[in-house]
């Protein structure tokens, strides 16, 4: 029952408060002005909490207040985790009293001793009050580490008011593979691909690369036991897809002398092409690298095929499943879709070509924001005006209200010519077969309790093996 | 003492009950805090977030404004919002950062009712209470805003009008629980005319002061019944209407201490502050009558009386019990009530584990907090009545557990299993025997 609707309230304030700028009159990078925050019930991306779990036998320890504890452990319930799962919930008291630093080592403490089995790893977690009250973080990890010598312990934080130099996932990428082991010897043919929830997808032709140079791939989705996830720190390369990974990227190489390889998650078949080069430069392939122009070419049929299934539809995308959401809104406009919306808070300043190209080629094209406190008034249709609309992500279905979408977040392992076929593919089957999104957007971390489940049953796993 | 949860979750946050108390109500509610709370929040305590609208947001705090301590920005947030949404209120609350640095949410609240014309006001949460204290606080808030009775008039002739007071999802959850108590008073000859704060309009809430008593439904409309009692007399009484004896009872308290009648020398004005006044709202504070209250109070409170609490039968040594409750105050008082009429346990011990309970309604009951000392009551116990995510504290000893998902506690995990508890529902839902003990 909506008590008040806020659709219903008159044309005149329903105009006034909606946010949407079109691209042609869009500013770049930021179009929108920060206020206060809404926040949608897309649910599909993944927290501290879940990237957390992607360490075999890793034991999760939070000390927060009471309303940061419990976004993070009901999360550990709902993806079948709490046996992961443990916390110190601080009070008023413990501030007052000056004793958060004993208050943590007695507590982390306890929790340790009342286990049956210590886990390998601890990721214990901190939060923006401890900081603002500059507690002593090195007595309390340094007590705990001569404490429980067999016990990894993995300084965290979740500290989202310091956002602006740190974002939470920025910071988590980088402290998640700080656990990796610092002794071992850099080896040329051991990679890692770091800062994705979701395993790169093996067929991606990447992996052809990989093959033809004889290495032994490392990804934390992937990787089955704690001794597999603490070889990644032999690895002589990691190869990232997303720009918030840079920090752990570098702090990798500053700290291990790994050599950090970008591949931004592109579309245009010639940047593409030019990430392969890169790559194979990067680990030092001798010619003949494979070559994937044929594979191009079967990306863009593909998409041809799929622009003619969807000729029917207009085309939203949001910046919640797909790291460049500019560049794939130019190639599907290349291949003929009707692109019209953009779900963006900001946009990466790479994407300013693309961004320049729609600007003038598709003046008319939507861009609205995500996370804007006018969203919550905004009407759940096409803003674009047209009937049908393919969402790609959980926010734009949620915003455009269809139910036809693709249910796509942060790339979902896709990359390449070979992620293109098969978002094509995912494509014409979100267009043929309409769901109801509320369950299956609703799910926080999509994917991570299935991944909990199979690093709990599923016996550890060869390393990647190209 | 430190919290240390080893199995067990957190219950909602002050926050949190702060927003879920509001959030029906057309005003312009904002969590002052980094961005984490918010979804926090719509995800795991708010089940309307999908289906029906608000203006719940978060200011998105920064580390720049909480080192500078500046609150102009949040100001000028909210004002921008209100002058655009034109809500009813505008309600502001914090987290734990601004609460370190020492946030004053009223005066944020006067600043933006300066600047906008619209009724404001703050609460001083902290993200370290429980859930009771911010709803508590935000239906308190609601009440001081009541309008004297009489100016508008509603109920039927003949009936008794009554209000039902912390109505919550995270205590009442959007399973019919609501409307199911609704219709139960009115199939008892009482007019409900309105209910805090589900299903109910902002102007239905303010003008709800013709009532002859309040219901407290649960710990969260406390401070509201307090409220409404000092300013226009209304006597309340505290209790659920959950199994069949228990719910008659209730009826029978209401029906006495509406006979019973207003508080004569309630309804002088205090001195108010001039956005008070332009405002209109009629705030009246005058002193609590002791033996009125102490009247309304124990009515429906099974910690106010030793048959019901079991003072008398266990002393503080005797923790065995047969039967233990572990949950909310009031509804794990309808359910002791109703279970020890049945005759089926004897022994039956109450634990509230939130904190920030009003001392009102824990006579009679336990307040533990420990996991340990939690794991150690269950133990005691032949069966447990909790939330489901208890079980964890007993492995292998789920059998004696019967699960009663608390919204406030488990979230949105167990939605599905909340029962409906309201009259004879609960019986049916216990399998109790038909007939009170003889």
């Amino acid at each position: 029952m909506a008590l008040i609707n806020l659709h219903e309230r008159g044309k005149k304030i329903q105009k006034k408060a909606d946010p949407m700028v079109r691209i042609a009159e869009a500013k770049f990078p930021s179009p929108f002005e920060a206020g206060l925050v809404y926040s949608s019930p897309a649910r599909g991306t993944w927290t501290i909490a879940h990237t957390s779990m992607l360490i075999p036998g890793s034991h999760q320890i939070f000390v927060c207040p009471s309303c940061c504890l419990r976004g993070v452990v009901l999360s550990a319930e709902e993806m079948g985790a709490m046996d992961r799962f443990s916390m110190l919930e601080f009070t008023d008291d413990h501030i007052l009293r000056g004793d958060l630093e004993e208050m943590i080592i007695e507590g982390v403490s306890e929790i340790l001793c009342e286990m049956d089995v210590l886990p390998t790893c601890v990721l214990l977690y901190t939060s923006c009050v401890q900081h603002f009250l500059n507690i002593d973080l090195h007595l309390v990890y340094r007590t705990l580490a001569e404490k429980f010598r067999e016990v990894d312990f993995i300084d965290c934080y979740m500290l989202p008011t310091m956002r602006a130099h740190f974002s939470p996932e920025k910071m988590q990428w980088r402290q998640l593979y700080r656990g990796v082991d610092t002794s071992l010897p850099r080896n040329p043919g051991a990679v890692n691909l770091i800062g994705s929830c979701y395993e790169i997808d093996p067929e991606s032709e990447i992996f052809d690369l990989f093959r033809r140079a004889g290495m032994t791939v490392r990804q934390l989705p992937t990787v089955g036991t704690y001794a597999e996830y603490k070889r990644m720190g032999e690895a002589a390369f990691n190869i990232y897809f997303n720009p918030i990974v840079s920090y752990a990227a570098e702090d990798l190489a500053k700290r291990l002398q790994m050599t950090p390889v970008y591949l931004p998650a592109v579309y245009e078949t010639k940047a593409i092409l030019e990430n392969e080069k890169r790559l194979a430069d990067a680990l030092g392939l001798s010619e003949p690298i494979p070559d994937h122009r044929a594979l191009a070419g079967e990306a863009d049929s593909a998409l041809d095929r799929a622009s003619a299934a969807l000729r029917d539809f207009d085309i939203a995308i949001d910046a919640a499943a797909v790291t460049r959401p500019v560049s794939l809104a130019k190639k599907l406009f290349l291949h003929g879709f009707r692109i019209r919306v953009l779900y963006a808070d900001a946009f990466s300043p790479e994407e300013k070509e693309d961004f320049e190209y729609l600007r003038v080629r598709v003046p008319e094209l939507c861009i609205l924001p995500m996370t804007d406190w006018r969203m919550r008034a905004v009407l759940r249709k096409n803003p674009a005006g047209g009937r049908n609309i393919l969402a790609i992500g959980q926010k734009a279905a949620y915003f455009t209200g269809t139910k036809y979408f693709v249910n796509l977040v942060e790339n979902g392992g896709l990359y390449g010519f070979r992620g293109i076929i098969r978002l094509a593919k995912e494509m014409t089957e979100g267009a043929l077969h309409p769901r109801q999104p509320r369950e299956m957007i609703s799910e926080k971390a999509l994917g991570c309790k299935d991944q909990c489940a199979r690093m709990r049953h599923v016996p550890p796993a060869n390393a990647g093996q190209a | 003492m430190r919290i240390v949860k080893r199995v067990l979750s957190t219950y909602s946050a002050d926050n949190f009950g702060f927003c879920s108390a509001l959030y029906e109500l057309g005003g312009l509610v904002v969590m002052h805090d980094a961005s984490g709370c918010n979804s926090t929040y719509n995800t795991h305590d708010e089940p309307r977030w999908y289906d029906t609208d608000s203006l719940v947001f978060i200011s998105g705090l920064t580390e720049k404004d909480a080192i500078f301590g500046n609150d102009d920005r949040l100001i000028d947030d909210l004002v921008k919002a209100a002058e655009e949404l034109h809500p009813r209120f505008v309600a502001v609350c914090g987290g734990p950062l601004p609460h370190i640095i020492g946030t004053d949410f009223r005066a944020v609240a006067r600043a933006v009712w300066r600047r906008t014309g619209i009724p404001s006001f703050g609460l001083q949460t902290n993200g370290m209470d429980s859930y009771v204290k911010g709803a508590g606080g935000a239906l308190a808030e609601i009440a001081e805003r009541a309008e004297p009775p009489g100016r508008k008039r509603f109920g039927l002739p003949g009936k008794i009008k009554i209000n039902l007071l912390g109505v919550t999802p995270l205590d009442f959850s959007v399973n019919g629980s609501v409307r199911e108590m609704e219709k139960y008073f009115e199939g008892h000859g009482f007019c409900v005319l309105s209910t805090w704060a589900m299903g109910n309009t902002l102007d239905k809430i303010l003008a709800s002061a013709d009532a002859d008593v309040n219901l407290v439904v649960s710990a969260c409309g406390l401070p509201a019944a307090k409220v409404l009692l000092r300013r226009f007399g209304i006597p309340f009484v505290v209790g659920m209407p959950a199994g069949r004896e228990n719910s008659r009872e209730i009826c029978a308290r209401l029906r006495e201490a509406a006979k019973a009648g207003r508080l004569q020398h309630a309804g002088q004005d205090r001195s108010k502050t001039g956005e008070e006044q332009d405002a209109g709202s009629a705030v009246s504070r005058v002193r609590p009558d002791p033996a009125r209250e102490k009247r309304a109070f124990p009515a429906g409170n099974a910690a106010k009386d030793p048959e019901l609490s079991g003072e008398e039968k266990q002393g503080d040594e005797d923790t065995e019990a047969e039967l233990l409750i572990i949950g909310e105050p009031v509804q794990a008082d309808a359910l002791a009530r109703e279970i020890s009429l049945s005759g089926q346990y004897e022994k039956i011990r109450i634990v509230c584990p939130m904190a920030g309970l009003p001392e009102e309604l824990l006579a009679g009951k336990e307040q533990l907090v420990l996991e340990q000392e939690l794991r150690d009551a269950c133990a005691c116990a032949d069966r447990i009545i909790a939330d489901p995510l208890y079980r964890r504290l007993l492995p292998g000893e789920e059998g004696k557990f019967t699960a009663l998902p608390h919204t406030a506690y488990s979230g949105r995990y167990y939605e599905n299993e909340m029962p409906v508890l309201i009259g004879e529902k609960l019986n049916r839902w216990l399998a109790l025997p038909k007939g009170p003990k003889t």
